[in-house]
């Protein structure tokens, strides 16, 4: 006879597991090159990437976009391969090259067979080091990105965060979007990306990330023999940077007869390498950081209002946001802006032990899928690298995780939430949301904008 | 290469015709559990779209031993991650996990499958009805080309093809729903003869084939699902749509009725899906991208599906360049790659392409469990891993022309995307 299973009773997790992090080795290169190297052995994989302080916060106002241009240019050819020349020869051996740009850095990224190792880090290096940067590519280049930027501010999402980040970051260089503007990119000219190339492509700025299934010393021997004849040591002065508290304002963005709003609010925080970090995880976990959190529960679970709501910390070099985004059908939205801000006040009234202690079980029992995959690993190293964090920075992830507390949350609740001076982002139908946006009283402020 | 992709398996099914599908793979103390059922929105009818993705949100609103918002609670506290996903042909339930709790996945997965109704309750059925709906503003109605896809699959297929309306569903069908239809469909469909469970990660076999009896053998069959009948069609002219939206740049798609998943041509079909536009110097990218920069992107690529196929190219022209012109220098290019050779070299190429990004794919373990249900599900076969590659080699230029030359020139239809206020 079989026994009835007894259902009402959630089954507890067995035996404890066995989770070895990865070692992470720290490798100078003969000419100063930092590299972050982890061995991974699962599959014949090679992942790697490089990352120079080169992001769109170094252009010029007026020619905005610089920064990304040079990133879509400077696969456009390099060493004695011309651009279809080069795209062929990564296609040959399978390897996927990817380059992009963002606020603080352009990212140089490749993912190869381990068998085709030695051909990939000689492509990598001569796009890298060699790059041709031809005046006839570059104005192709250029006329892609200005396509990508038509293309782009269609989207509501596109246009929220342009807009959001354009006013939050106000009188910074953060302020213009790493695409730039029709205008701005009209503006750059060949000589332009030319001289950003050399003045911030330069060895004391960058750091490049392995993750492979290669002994250290065998992998040290070929990056010397790729990388080594990269000279660049320029020095640039960086400016030290202020970003400008902003005051609660809301910014609305006319798409006439849309059927939804997007919805974007936040406001400034400290750097991603604050003690509180942690706290700050465990708070916004609770309040919109995954789908059971507050907000979620709130705006889709019990209300319908949306999708999906989410709030997330978001940091650069020299500081960062926290922020709110959503979407939601017009006849919503002002009723779905009054819920976000009731739960923002209430949660200034602190969360419970509850909350905190699944919150952290949530973050503490996911780690170990967090270097799952090559790609996973590379991102956690470029993490470090980007944000100057300690090199045991995931040795102490749990133990740092542990240690937070209800009163730790709570305190960044009070002090670094800032429910009153939020910022809000409207992209929506305007002769239905004007008038109910500017009688919202918790803002002082509501001016019409376009990106 | 052939090693690494022979995935080691065990397959067995319940009394009640639940298939099991279990792979050992310790190199995290992960698993990632993966459970397809056999229903898509091919199994609605034409009068009533949207139910199987309505549905799929439905699972996530508790059962009987399982609160509303428990389910994801539970798992994410055990510090997994989860997700599910409707397509024409199957609905999809995914959980990694800590490998130490198997068990708490298996009985929430169980629960839903054998003890749903008894939680089911019109007010959750109303609050997922609203959460569909701005599902489908944000990601069709309010997203630029969002409606694309809709638009051209329902003028591609026939009325009644099961492919002719979108899993997403219509708005007037998803706004009309009745509780009582939650009920039939859940009976109709979502039984264990008419579900595959894979288990693949840091799991013992026995131990784990026991655990999953003892979670879901209990639960009843159900009544055999009856075959969906398509019927095989062609496209007797070619034709072409417009369609304005709030877009800057006009995009071109064009659709030509292919063959479905793991017939005969559908490697070569992929694969010329690389050749027209896979790559800087593949062949449309290279004149309409690259040299005359009158596109801004080209993507080309075989769908196929249990009940039909489409090979699919869609351009988008730059500013200022009218989707007519897009269109005829599409189809010119189109006309000359049937009218050229295909080199050794450039299919070299394409083939090293596709399978390195194939290897890469299987870097993580829930991507390797809806494997082995993909492979399952369309061929019965859960290893096909290194029989994909097979198929992959076996192309050779000579069979890649042929291809292009028997698919290119078929009729095919057409939508155009137009920015709005052009009329």
């Amino acid at each position: 006879m079989t026994l009835i299973l007894d259902r009402s009773v959630k089954p507890e997790s067995k035996r404890e597991l066995h989770f070895e992090l990865p070692r992470i080795s720290t490798i100078n290169l003969s000419n100063g090159l930092r590299v972050l190297f982890v061995k991974k052995n699962n599959l014949p994989i090679v992942q790697m990437g490089l990352m120079v302080d080169a992001g769109s916060r170094f252009d010029e106002a007026a020619k905005a976009g610089t920064a990304n241009l040079l990133s879509l240019l400077i696969d456009e050819g390099a060493g004695k391969w011309d651009a279809i020349a080069l795209s062929d020869e990564l296609e040959k051996i399978g390897a996927l090259f990817f380059q992009f740009a963002n606020s603080d850095g352009a990212n140089l990224t490749m993912l190869a067979l381990k068998e085709n190792f030695g051909k990939a880090l000689e492509l990598f290096s001569a796009v890298l080091i060699d790059p041709k940067l031809t005046e006839e590519d570059f104005e192709r280049e250029k006329k892609k990105q200005t396509a990508e930027v038509l293309q782009s501010l269609v989207r509501p999402s596109y246009v929220a965060n342009v807009v959001f980040e354009k006013n939050i970051f106000n009188g910074t260089p953060y302020s213009h979007p790493t695409l730039g503007s029709e205008e701005t990119i009209k503006k750059i000219e060949h000589g332009d990306v030319v001289n950003f190339y050399s003045k911030y492509y330069r060895i004391e700025n960058a750091t490049l990330v392995v993750v492979a299934n290669f002994e250290k010393n065998e992998l040290i021997e070929k990056l010397e023999r790729h990388f080594g004849r990269w000279k660049n040591t320029t020095k640039v002065a960086f400016e030290k940077e202020k970003l400008n508290p902003v005051k609660a304002k809301i910014f609305l963005v006319d798409r006439p007869d849309a059927p939804q709003s997007e919805i974007l609010l936040g406001h400034l925080t400290d750097k991603r390498n604050s003690p509180d970090y942690f706290s700050k995880l465990v708070f916004n976990s609770i309040f919109g950081g995954q789908f059971s959190s507050r907000l979620n529960s709130n705006l889709r679970e019990a209300k319908g209002y949306t999708y999906g709501i989410h709030s997330s910390f978001i940091y650069n070099k020299i500081g960062g946001y926290f922020n709110i985004s959503t979407s939601v059908e017009t006849k919503n939205t002002i009723p779905a802006i009054k819920e976000i801000l009731n739960e923002a006040h209430k949660i200034k009234n602190g969360v419970t032990e509850g909350e905190v202690s699944f919150a952290k079980s949530y973050l503490i029992k996911r780690f170990p899928s967090l270097f799952e995959t090559y790609g996973q690993v590379a991102a956690n190293l470029s993490t470090l690298a980007l944000f100057d964090l300690e090199i045991d920075y995931y040795n102490k992830y749990i133990e740092n995780m542990k240690s937070v507390s209800v009163e730790s949350v709570n305190k960044v609740a009070r002090e670094k939430f800032h429910a009153e001076d939020l910022i809000l982002t409207v992209v929506g139908d305007r002769k239905v949301l004007e008038k109910e946006l500017s009688a919202l009283e918790h803002f002082d402020e509501l001016v019409i904008t376009t990106p | 290469m052939e090693k690494i992709l022979d995935f080691q398996y065990d397959k067995r099914k319940l009394k009640n015709g639940l298939e099991v599908i279990l792979h050992k793979n310790s190199s995290l103390p992960l698993v990632a559990v993966n459970i397809w059922y056999k229903v898509g929105s091919a199994n609605e009818s034409p009068d009533k779209t949207g139910f199987a993705h309505l549905f799929e949100h439905m699972m996530f609103q508790g059962s009987e031993h399982v609160a509303k918002e428990e389910h994801f609670k539970f798992i994410q506290e055990a510090g997994g991650t989860l997700n599910a996903s409707t397509s024409f042909d199957r609905t999809n339930y995914f959980e990694t996990l800590p490998s130490n709790s198997l068990e708490l996945a298996l009985w929430l997965e169980s629960d839903r499958m054998g003890f749903f109704l008894p939680a089911l309750t019109e007010e959750k059925f109303l609050n997922q009805k609203e959460v569909v709906m701005n599902e489908r503003r944000e990601r069709y109605d309010n997203q630029p080309y969002g409606r694309a896809w809709e638009i051209l699959f329902s003028n591609l297929y026939p009325k009644n093809h099961p492919y002719s309306w979108p899993t997403i569903g219509w708005m007037e069908h998803i706004e009309n729903f009745q509780l009582e239809e939650v009920k039939e469909f859940f009976k109709k469909f979502y039984a264990p003869n008419n579900a595959t469970l894979t288990i693949c990660g840091d799991i013992e076999i026995e131990e784990t084939f026991e655990l999953v009896q003892k979670y879901f053998e209990e639960i009843p069959a159900g009544e055999p699902v009856p075959e969906i009948k398509t019927e095989h069609f062609t496209l007797s002219e070619s034709s072409s749509i417009v369609h304005y939206d709030k877009v800057q740049l006009p995009r071109v798609y064009v659709a030509i009725p292919s063959v479905k998943a793991y017939s005969d041509d559908e490697t070569d079909l992929n694969l010329l899906g690389d050749l027209i536009a896979g790559s800087k110097s593949s062949r449309l990218n290279k004149e309409l991208v690259f040299k005359r920069q009158i596109a801004q992107e080209i993507f080309a690529f075989q769908y196929s599906g249990k009940y039909g196929g489409a090979f699919v190219i869609v351009g988008t022209a730059k500013h200022g360049i009218p989707a007519e012109e897009l269109s005829f220098e599409i189809h010119n290019e189109l006309k000359k790659i049937v009218a050229s050779e295909v080199k050794e070299d450039e299919l070299l190429r394409i083939r090293n392409s596709v399978k390195s990004t194939f290897i890469y794919s299987l870097q993580n373990i829930a991507t390797l469990a809806d494997y082995f249900n993909h492979y399952n599900f369309y061929l019965n076969e859960p290893n096909y891993f290194g029989k994909a590659i097979k198929r992959l080699n076996a192309v050779t230029v000579d069979s890649l022309k042929a291809t292009a030359e028997k698919y290119l020139t078929r009729n095919f239809m057409e939508l155009r995307i137009l920015q709005e206020g052009e009329q």
